[in-house]
């Protein structure tokens, strides 16, 4: 049975729309119930406002100069901040990191959570005692912090907590004055390419430690894993099966490599690619490899480690119950972090990780695991692959850490036929910071009318697709925040000022066209 | 109320499209972001346009002016279906091409067919989203609208009518002028475009007293003419064989 080339494109950048989305959603639907004229501030971030605070009749170049001074002031902040994040993560003291992550949460979760809950019922007239409310919230809170950060659990309630994380952020930061608001998205689109893309950008370096130490992040990250392939077919995951078996087979008869089994049931595209590490110290995870693989047999793990550590590697997954070589993947590695901010920030780097990761020791020895999306340990070193397969006389085919790979042509073999493409891992994270910053837009696009929230979320959309296929190309670390809150500022601006002066008048003459 | 009232014309304007949404794009992932480019364009397209009007505005409440702008939105949109065109050209060749090196996958006409429906969903859904559902919260307060030349119904509901009208016209003519434009037949490639026109000029009615009934129903039936004209294209395409027999 023939299938569509149309199956499977385009998932992995839908894996990270449809979460973006969900959140904007969620942002401005609280916006509209709680804040919709932007006039309650009694939840505002006053961090925000440190120098200057809006008033109705202030002048512009007042409101101008004082909301930018705000800007720069938060900025300053957020850089001091991270960078003491960068100096925590580099000596050793993630448990501090995570520490202060899980305090952090349970504050959102609990405290903030909480109170806009008691909002939100109080406005549709829900009543609810005091002690089921405090029980329900607590619980929620509880199992929050503990998912989010210390102990293993689906992927699919940990990306909802991340949306919630977000959600509740980006509310509390669209009650910041309007003027301060544009500054403070500019200025945060600015900071993300200074934190990103410079060589002493602390996004930068933070991301580099956590490659150089093959450990994840220490930030709030969404992981666009995917959750399940209901829509699969059968025969569609067999083909894929077949065809990644075909280009297994012609690379391991190259590299003599050592296949991983798996046991019935994990078919490689249920598998999740990206280890998680959360709640404890980072730096340790490629140290833990032993206690961290339950999941696998022990000489799963020994096959892993065999192989030399100074040579690219890759690792097929292969279906225990099946017979050798009919059903096995390539297992890439974990996907690309874009992100900004405190919570979570920058493309976590592809080529960096690719190049870097086979000339450390230390993360070249941390043997491949892998386990289901169900419950499992939260700490995990990254998997090791080779990402260059050089072959004795052509073009290589090169594969990325950074959730993307690019296929350069290969020359025809057996069965495997590489041809110019563009790829994404199964796993692409983007920062939290990302999240709340694009929900903070449309948030205060919500303030105005519907229309400029339509066109903002359209452009904060093309900004988002628009910085994952850079990802693909460059191959490196790309800060999220830039294209999309440019394009969106930019749609909210031509939407409030020329859209709807010409779009109303002709609705409310019924005049179409 | 104000809710009941916010969802019934929510529904009105936009069910349909969801029901083809969910049917025919939220299958594939790349329909999906299709879709969301594809508004993207006409978003872009819609902005030029009130660029160009800008300095226009507000025109004079009758429908002579109207009318000029109705005839500069119509072309400048079909000017950009045809570039919309073009760029859906290229990458059918790319996918094309994909398909040819991938082993055992294919892009099938019922693939192109989606395609080409995604892109007129999204003109479609564009057009309903900023003209008409934008501006529905508005019905969340108490009390309606109603305008002078329109008692028998709220301008809400009549805008919400006219969305699914010309939902249907542009998710269907797309499907017709991509097809036509393929196969280089003229009708089929221009045909769509005067009817664009003509239901555009048609909403022009209800600037007479109780011409909105009018408005609306000719729009409706014009719609519906338009998705018959692209079913019965889309038959064609994905059965062939249909063009050969006697009966035809």
């Amino acid at each position: 049975m023939e299938v569509s080339v149309l199956d499977e494109l385009g998932q992995e950048i839908t894996g990270i729309v449809a979460p973006v989305t969900i959140c904007m959603a969620l942002t401005v639907l609280l916006v509209k119930a709680l804040n919709p004229d932007g006039s309650d501030t009694s939840v505002s971030v006053y961090f925000a406002q440190a120098f200057y605070a809006e008033k109705e009749g202030d002048s512009t170049a007042t409101k101008l100069e004082g909301s930018l001074i705000n800007a720069l002031i938060f900025v300053a902040a957020i850089t001091a901040v991270t960078f003491i994040l960068v100096l925590l993560f580099k000596y050793g003291y993630t448990n501090i990191i995570y520490g202060y992550m899980g305090f952090a949460g349970f504050s959102i979760f609990f405290i903030l959570t909480g109170v806009i809950a008691l909002r939100l019922m109080e406005k549709a007239g829900i009543a609810m005692d005091a002690f089921s409310f405090l029980f329900i919230l607590w619980n929620f809170a509880v199992v929050g912090v503990a998912t989010a950060f210390y102990v293993p659990a689906p992927i699919l309630l940990k990306q909802g907590y991340m949306i919630v994380v977000g959600v509740i952020t980006a509310f509390l930061f669209t009650s910041i004055p309007e003027w301060t608001t544009w500054m403070l998205l500019l200025a945060m689109s600015a900071y993300d390419l200074y934190a990103v893309l410079t060589p002493v950008g602390p996004l930068k370096l933070l991301v580099d430690l956590a490659i150089e130490r093959d450990a994840d992040l220490p930030a709030l990250i969404y992981e666009s894993r995917p959750t399940g392939r209901g829509r699969q077919s059968r025969a569609r995951q067999q083909q894929r099966q077949d065809q990644l078996q075909q280009e297994d087979d012609t690379a391991a008869e190259g590299q003599g490599e050592q296949p991983l089994d798996l046991e019935p049931g994990h078919t490689p595209s249920n598998l999740p690619i990206t280890a998680g590490v959360r709640g404890e110290a980072a730096a340790d995870a490629a140290a833990d490899a032993d206690e961290d693989a339950p999941l696998l047999p022990a000489e799963h793990r020994q096959a892993g480690e065999s192989g030399p550590s100074s040579q690219p590697r890759m690792y097929t997954i292969r279906r225990g119950s099946a017979p050798a070589g009919t059903s096995s993947a390539n297992h890439d590695l974990p996907g690309a972090a874009v992100s900004s901010g405190p919570q979570g920030s920058g493309i976590e780097p592809a080529e960096e990780a690719a190049e870097e990761g086979d000339s450390s020791p230390d993360a070249s020895g941390s043997p491949a695991q892998a386990s289901s999306s169900a419950p499992g340990p939260s700490r995990r070193p990254r998997q090791q692959r080779n990402r260059s397969t050089q072959s004795p006389d052509g073009p290589m085919a090169v594969e990325m850490t950074s959730g993307t790979r690019w296929r350069q042509p290969q020359p025809s073999t057996a069965g495997s036929q590489e041809e110019p493409g563009l790829e994404f891992n199964d796993s692409i994270k983007l920062g939290l910071g990302d999240f709340i910053f694009y929900s903070v837009l449309v948030g205060r696009a919500a303030m105005y009318d519907m229309l400029t929230v339509f066109a903002s979320y359209l452009g904060i959309v093309a900004g988002v697709v628009s910085t994952l296929l850079l990802l693909a190309l460059f191959r490196k670390a790309l800060p999220a925040l830039p294209i999309s809150i440019f394009l969106g500022v930019i749609f909210y601006f031509v939407a409030r000022l020329v859209l709807e002066p010409v779009v109303l008048p002709m609705t409310l003459s019924l005049v179409y066209f | 109320m104000g809710l009941e009232s916010f969802c019934g014309l929510c529904l009105i304007a936009a069910g349909p499209a969801a029901v083809v949404y969910v049917a025919v794009i939220a299958r594939k992932s790349f329909l999906v972001l299709l879709t969301l480019a594809s508004a993207f364009y006409w978003l872009v397209v819609l902005m030029v346009i009130s660029a160009l009007v800008r300095g226009f505005v507000p025109l004079p409440d009758s429908p002579g002016p109207y009318a000029a702008l109705l005839i500069a939105c119509v072309a400048i949109e079909e000017a950009a279906r045809a570039g919309l065109y073009q760029l859906h050209r290229r990458l059918m060749g790319l996918l094309e091409g994909l398909a040819a090196r991938q082993q055992n996958t294919n892009l099938s006409t019922a693939d192109k067919l989606s395609m080409v429906t995604a892109h007129g969903l999204a003109h479609g859904l564009t057009h309903t989203v900023f003209l008409c559902i934008s501006w529905l919260p508005l019905t969340l307060d108490v009390g309606t609208y109603y305008s002078d030349a329109c008692p028998q119904m709220s301008v809400f509901l009549a805008s919400a009518l006219l969305s699914l009208s010309f939902l249907m016209i542009h998710t269907a003519s797309m499907v017709v002028v991509f097809s036509g434009a393929a196969a280089g037949k003229p009708l089929q490639r221009f045909g769509p475009s005067a009817l664009h026109l003509i239901a555009a000029l048609l909403t022009l009615s209800s600037f007479g007293h109780g011409g909105c009934v009018a408005s609306v129903f000719l729009s409706f039936l014009i719609g519906v003419a338009a998705v018959g004209c692209a079913v019965h294209v889309a038959w064609r395409s994905l059965h062939p064989s249909t063009l050969s027999s006697p009966s035809h």
